[in-house]
């Protein structure tokens, strides 16, 4: 009985030849921009993501207060956090160990040539091996930095493919001049896929305190908790010990204390902000698609208002020629949004490996199958829905009248 | 031109049809609304940075030490008094002031916010030329000065920066420091920077220790007729006193000009992709538009082999289905500009309120011309081609057509 419908909505749709094609048109385009933008947003917040480069969610990272949105970590302290507080958190019961991170920029030479980044600190004894497996650094080239390593450092990937604007891949055994000091490069790290460690330089604590001059300044505090299921706990733990040691009341912290799923869910809300705005004007397009649907439908039904008549006199209910328009209105979506989903989908996948070779990133991209099964279900309704009111009129008509225009 | 025979004949003809002309002006005024209010913000943007290049920021270069981090915040390379003396001495600069910057709390009874803290030489104040800042309430600060405040156009109101608003006679908690307030500077239109406290550097001085302060920016007055060359000297004299070859700089040197077209760059981009998408929709209403002219011809095959076969030219003909199809354009887009603007309007309203006032928008006459033409011009595009099938039509055939 269903399948008489669809057959007939079919037919009808096919008579139309052109103008159902351009109905289809409409939806379609609409669907095509939606699910490849979105897809495209998706790939780039897995680039994004991918950015952080931290495996484990067992480490949380304390900063001090301040303008904190402009530069690495740290950079904006106000009361910057001291060796001290490192020192106070790991011999909290709860911690496993507490690590100082320093993120700081400096200029690397090398081919006569300079360019401007970030180096950060590795720890000495068993702390080294944790930052090692936290940040997953392998070496590609040569070997990653060991205790007693002075005046050595271990440079991202893309310092060994000269993608930094050196002009020259840099090798292990190479030496180079950061900060107008002299260091020798032991090793390359696997490439990660993030632009931040593709480009850093890994120098160990002492050298780099030395280098840099920061004394008992520290950017960031890694703590590894002991038990992954009290990690709020540690946090509230942790926030308790600071406010005493920077003498501030609860509601006035000049720190903050976070899990790596609070930064990465900051992050995610601004993308997914932007994601839905796109989005947003993107589906107008789907709307004004609608809107055409809607228009094909009244104009159908005008047209075979002889033919409602003639089924109406032999029999058919107003509920049947109520069901064959709003299948036919249905049908024109659907074709529109399989169309759609096609398109939108090959366009979000390739565009994905685009952005990602272009922020050098190794993003797989994903399809996801919501955004296959959402618009293809989704363009039939709205389909459907566009042809309620049309079908309603039709199903409505008094054969007699029908059949005497 | 067309007559006003037919005029009259293709109004009749959209009236007849009213549901399916209606449904096709919605669908092109939908996309007219929405290219509307992004135009007129993303002009807005434009008239806004363009404020700069016309004012009191023409003739001044901006002198900042590289870094990966805002001024003040990044201490890799520092700016001294003797890179100030060496900007001094080149040939075309006629003013040189440095500005610290550091990162400050500032407190409201049990609320802390974390702002740029500037410092300037009120003998030259180029650094406030430099952004247009002028004096709202209150005055300007003295030569070394201390203990006194400029603040952000925020202060002035509740619930931006904090619950309670300051006036001239109250006093402002930053870093510790209960400072007097000297003067409100006028609203720049973004958070950040209306809420920025500026305080004179000798004072910054006395807060941090010279030591502990470089500059964060240098601003310069120079020649405007010869800004190339003399950045190009600045540059030279720069090297040589900081001891870096040629492609070494740690520092930069831009002229306000050169700041803003990279601030315009990356506006180009994101406005025209968002028109793009916008665009989408207008690309899906002519495309309907297309479809109600291509119905309206197959309705009327009969009417134009009639039309035909008493005289009417082929022109005739083409010039009816294009004038509907150009006519329905024309609609939306008035209605179209007319909503765009509305919202555009009390969107621009919300957002100053919100203290985002400068993203306003621009309204004009060739904005909504331009919304007019365009979408009449939609119109006629997608009616051109079903237009074209109907001048096809033979009279015999039409006549014999059901």
């Amino acid at each position: 009985m269903l399948t008489d419908y669809f057959k007939l909505a079919f037919k009808n749709v096919k008579k139309r030849g052109i103008r159902s094609w351009l109905t289809v048109l409409g939806i379609f385009i609409g669907i095509a921009a939606v699910v490849s933008l979105i897809s495209l947003g998706n790939g780039l917040q897995a680039a994004i993501n991918a950015q952080f480069g931290v495996s484990t969610t067992e480490v949380i990272t304390v900063q001090a207060g301040g303008l904190n949105n402009y530069g690495p970590p740290g950079s904006g302290a106000v009361n910057p956090l001291l060796e001290g507080d490192v020192e106070a958190i790991g011999r909290l019961s709860v911690v496993e160990r507490a690590i100082r991170r320093n993120i700081r920029a400096g200029k690397l030479e090398f081919n006569d040539r300079t360019v401007f980044g970030y180096a950060t600190n590795i720890p000495d004894g068993e702390d080294r091996q944790f930052v090692y497996d936290t940040i997953e650094a392998e070496a590609e080239a040569g070997r990653l930095l060991k205790d007693g390593d002075d005046k050595r450092a271990v440079l991202g990937y893309n310092f060994y493919v000269d993608k930094v604007g050196l002009g020259k891949e840099v090798n292990p055994g190479n030496n180079v001049l950061i900060n107008d000091e002299t260091f020798e490069v032991v090793g390359i790290m696997k490439k990660k896929g993030s632009f931040i460690f593709d480009n850093i330089v890994l120098i160990n604590d002492e050298p780099m305190k030395d280098l840099l001059d920061y004394g008992d300044e520290v950017d960031v505090i890694a703590v590894q908790v002991k038990n992954k299921d009290e990690i709020d706990l540690v946090k509230s733990e942790i926030e308790d010990l600071m406010r005493k040691r920077r003498d501030v009341e609860k509601g006035e912290e000049d720190f903050e204390v976070s899990t790596p799923e609070a930064s990465l869910e900051q992050v995610n809300s601004i993308l997914n902000g932007v994601k839905i705005f796109i989005s947003l004007i993107a589906f107008i397009s789907i709307f004004v698609g609608t809107i055409g649907i809607i228009n094909t439908m009244t104009t159908s039904v005008y047209e075979r208002r002889k033919d409602i008549g003639v089924m109406k006199a032999v029999g058919a209910k107003n509920s049947h020629i109520f069901l064959i328009f709003l299948i036919e209105s249905g049908l024109l979506g659907l074709t529109g949004g399989i169309l759609g989903v096609l398109v939108g989908v090959t366009a979000g996948y390739f565009g994905t490996i685009g952005i990602g070779s272009y922020i050098g990133s190794s993003i797989e991209p994903q399809i996801d199958p919501l955004l296959v099964v959402i618009p293809i279900i989704g363009s039939f309704v709205l389909g459907a829905i566009a042809g309620i009111v049309p079908a309603l009129r039709a199903a409505s008509q008094r054969p007699v009248e029908a059949l005497r225009s | 031109m067309i007559s006003l025979e037919l005029v009259n004949y293709s109004l009749k003809n959209l009236w007849k049809s009213r549901g399916r002309s209606f449904l096709t002006i919605l669908s092109i005024f939908i996309g007219i609304t929405t290219i509307f209010i992004f135009v007129s913000f993303g002009w807005g943007l434009y008239d806004y940075t363009n404020s700069f290049t016309t004012g009191s920021s023409v003739d001044k270069v901006v002198i900042q030490a590289k870094g990966l981090s805002a001024p003040g915040l990044d201490e890799s390379f520092k700016l001294t008094d003797d890179d100030i003396e060496a900007i001094q001495k080149t040939t075309g600069v006629y003013e040189v002031s440095g500005s610290y910057f550091k990162a400050a709390e500032v407190k409201q009874k049990k609320k802390t916010v974390y702002t740029f803290l500037a410092g300037y030489d009120p003998e030259t104040p180029i650094m406030l030329e430099l952004s247009n800042l002028k004096i709202q309430e209150g005055r300007l600060l003295r030569p070394g000065e201390k203990d006194a405040a400029l603040l952000g156009y925020n202060y002035l109101l509740a619930d931006r920066v904090f619950a309670e608003p300051y006036s001239l006679s109250d006093r402002i908690e930053v870093g510790g420091r209960k400072l007097k307030i000297a003067g409100f500077l006028e609203e720049v239109g973004n958070p950040q920077d209306d809420s920025q406290i500026y305080i004179t550097n000798d004072f910054m001085e006395d807060i941090y220790g010279k030591d502990n302060l470089s500059y964060g920016m240098i601003v310069a007055q120079v020649d405007i007729n010869d800004m190339p060359e003399t950045i190009a000297r600045i540059e030279e004299n720069l090297r040589k006193e900081r001891d870096l070859d040629k492609g070494k700089e740690d520092f930069y040197v831009q002229s306000f000009e050169d700041l803003i077209a990279s601030f315009k760059t990356a506006l180009n981009v994101i406005i025209a992709f968002v028109v793009l998408i916008a665009f989408i929709s207008i690309v899906v209403s002519a495309v309907n538009t297309a479809n109600t002219m291509v119905t309206s011809v197959l309705e009327r095959v009969k009417e134009i082999g009639i039309m035909k076969s008493v005289g009417a030219k082929n022109s005739e003909i083409f010039k009816i289905f294009l004038f509907e199809s150009a006519f329905l354009g024309f609609v939306a887009g008035v209605f179209g500009a007319f909503l765009g603007w509305l919202i555009s309007y009390v969107a621009g309203v919300t957002l100053d309120n919100l203290g985002w006032g400068f993203l306003s928008p621009h309204f004009s006459i060739s904005l909504f011309a331009g919304c007019v033409t365009f979408a009449t011009l939609t119109g006629a595009i997608s009616g051109a081609w079903p237009a074209w099938q109907a001048t096809k039509i033979k009279p015999v055939d039409a006549l014999r057509y059901e």
